[in-house]
């Protein structure tokens, strides 16, 4: 029964870690690391219901509220940039904010 | 036998570091002058109180390590001892620097922040379960992404910490999800008891457990290059550099470097990697150090701006520490009989290394915090050219802190690098592994190729003619802070002896890592009831 699980955080971590990859806007850009979040925690869930060996422990359960409040934490920094940044530029594509680069 | 839970009087320099940075938050939002002006003060009141007692402990007491608390997932060892006295002490200095960083109505956060980030890095130390590694790694990161953002009220600093958060976010979801499949393959959160299940099951690396545990390793090790900006995660760190002030941008250099290091220990303990000889693992080190040290270096030949000269020449340096990761203490530990030699002890000459190269970092961006050129921040090579002639001590320190990055004889960046590539030719003569040969003979040719663009730098503060030179803002407390790192960096020149014991003492747990076990053997979780019937 653990694979499916598995097979399903894997997805939704690399839906997330593609959807950074390749789109511009901050707030969806944000959204996704929450989604590659959402992967691993049901990751840790999997594990901590069905262990490869051994009882099942509440060490995966534990870490996944953990894992919640500090996504939870960083959604709230992401949300005070991307407020910060709109009042400069106006625009939220990622793409607009190439002021540091080589020369 | 019930977890006996850890003392709270083994957490008094995190819990002082705690309550301060709670104070100094509520002396933000004094509504008198005055009491704001109170909020550097208390933050350096609490950095030295918690020296006090750390020392205090170890000199006085005599006990460096607590009595064992199975179970609490905190092990106070000689390792979380060393991280503590060189963090709070470069945390002060980490203070003095940043005295006025960030607007005058914002200092209150500013402290506030660099004090919880402070106290990440303690507990990353004596972190003993994988998600305590996860949440103070984690402690030291957050803040430091909003210490980049407030350390400047401009739009520089805006893009530099979003691109910091964003990609930091990032590399926390890789680490994380790393560490599930640890997990997954111990079935629980103690690093000793995962390191025994990733042991067995990397023996069998064809088996499900096997491949579990490999992409578990290889996924938390990437989410961690990020911390230490090792290819192939260093491409922010330049922008972030250039974005942040520069005192802050010498904390970038320190603060998650030495979260990261520290957590790249642990979690390479947990492979059993340097007693057991993991071909897969030692390849990815081995090609993650040598693409390190040549693309910081090749990439900072090219800039003409100091602050991101600095931040590549840290690529390189990363490269450098990973060659100690990865002559490991297991060659120290055959030829250490006598207990003070440090060649052939990698991760000994690492925490030396990090330890100098903190130092020297966070002098050369005091320096640059202090200097001004036409009312604005000194920042490219033609800014501090003629420095010499306008101010003599300031450009001796910059100087001094370029001559320590470099590696130049007497000074301690040297002995760093002697002892980091001394522990690799070490370790190749007891293991008979040409290939580490191989990796210091690149790591030479970098130091070559680095002195290259030290030496502009260094050409430029002291030699070049400039008739509008850049002249010191009047901060008696940044230019405290910049005197001292140059006055420790002397110190080590002369007595480098002293840190270095530090570190093998410090690094005697990594390499019997399992003298611990017995003691942290008993999870929370094998305590209670199993929860669910086995399926």
């Amino acid at each position: 029964m653990l694979l499916p699980y598995l097979l399903l955080g894997a997805i939704l971590f690399v839906l997330g870690l593609i959807g950074f990859v390749t789109r511009r806007n901050l707030i969806i850009m944000f959204l996704c690391t929450e989604m590659m979040f959402q992967g691993i925690i049901l990751n840790l869930v999997a594990f901590g219901r069905y262990p490869l060996k051994g009882a099942p422990t509440f060490d995966g359960q534990v870490f996944a509220l953990f894992l919640i409040a500090v996504a939870a934490a960083e959604a709230a920094l992401a949300l005070a940039l991307v407020v910060l940044l709109y009042r400069y530029q106006g625009t939220l594509d990622a793409n607009a904010y190439r002021m540091l680069k080589d020369e | 036998m019930p977890p006996h839970p850890i003392s709270l009087s083994a957490l008094l320099p995190e819990l002082i570091l705690l309550v301060a940075g709670c104070a100094v938050l509520l002396l933000g939002v004094a509504t008198t002058a005055h009491r704001r002006r109170l909020a550097p003060w208390v933050t350096l009141l609490a950095l030295v109180t918690a020296v006090v007692v750390v020392l205090f402990e170890v000199l006085i007491t005599g006990r460096a390590t607590r009595p064992p608390a199975a179970g609490s997932g905190l092990f106070y060892g000689s390792l979380a001892t060393f991280v503590r006295i060189a963090a709070l002490e470069l945390g002060v200095l980490l203070v003095l620097v940043n005295w006025s960083a960030g607007r005058e109505e914002e200092r209150g956060e500013f402290l506030a922040l660099l004090l919880f980030a402070l106290t990440g890095l303690l507990l990353v130390a004596p972190a003993d379960n994988l998600w305590l590694l996860f949440l103070a790694v984690e402690l030291v990161s957050i803040p430091t992404y909003v210490l980049v953002v407030l350390s400047r009220s401009n739009a520089a600093a805006l893009e530099a910490g979003t691109k910091y958060f964003y990609l930091g976010a990032l590399s926390a979801a890789v680490f994380a999800y790393g560490l599930s499949f640890l997990y997954g393959v111990s079935g629980t959160a103690s690093l000793a008891a995962t390191t025994r299940a990733v042991v067995l099951a990397l023996r069998d690396p064809n088996s499900l457990q096997g491949g579990l545990a490999m992409v578990g390793i290889v996924l938390s090790l990437g989410g961690l290059l990020f911390k230490i900006a090792a290819v192939p995660l260093h491409f922010y760190v330049a922008d972030v550099y250039q974005g942040a002030s520069s005192p802050v941008a010498g904390l970038l250099g320190f603060v998650p470097k030495l979260a990261g290091l520290i957590a790249i220990f642990k979690i390479i303990a947990l492979t059993g990697f340097w007693d057991t000889e993991n071909r897969a693992v030692y390849w990815l080190l081995w090609l993650l150090a040598v693409a390190s040290m040549t693309v910081g270096n090749v990439l900072a030949l090219r800039q003409t701006n100091i602050k991101r000269l600095l931040a590549y020449s840290g690529v390189a340096h990363a490269g450098y520490m990973l060659v100690g990761v990865l002559a490991g203490p297991l060659a120290g530990k055959a030829l250490a009989t006598d207990g003070v030699s440090i060649l052939g002890n990698g991760p000994a000459a690492v925490l030396f290394y990090i330890v100098i190269y903190g130092l020297a970092n966070l002098g050369a961006f005091a320096v640059l915090g202090l200097l001004r050129t036409r009312g604005g921040p000194c920042e490219t090579l033609r800014d501090v050219a003629g420095l010499l002639r306008r101010e003599p001590g300031l450009a001796l320190l910059l100087a001094l802190a370029m001559f320590t990055l470099m590696g130049l004889p007497p000074t301690p960046g040297f002995w760093g690098k002697f002892a980091l590539f001394g522990s690799a030719l070490t370790a190749s003569r007891l293991t008979g592994d040409t290939w580490l040969i191989v990796l210091v003979i690149i790591a030479v040719l970098n130091s070559a190729l680095a002195a290259a663009y030290y030496l502009r730098v260094i050409a430029a503060v002291l030699l070049y003619e400039n008739d509008q030179p850049a002249y010191a803002a009047p901060r008696e407390a940044q230019s405290i802070g910049a005197l001292l790192c140059g006055f420790l960096i002397l110190i080590f020149t002369f007595y480098p002896s002293g840190l270095m014991r530090a570190g093998q003492h410090a690094t005697r747990e990594l390499s019997e890592p399992r003298a611990t076990a017995a003691r942290t053997e008993s999870p929370v979780a094998s305590a209670v009831d199993p929860p669910f019937a086995s399926p």
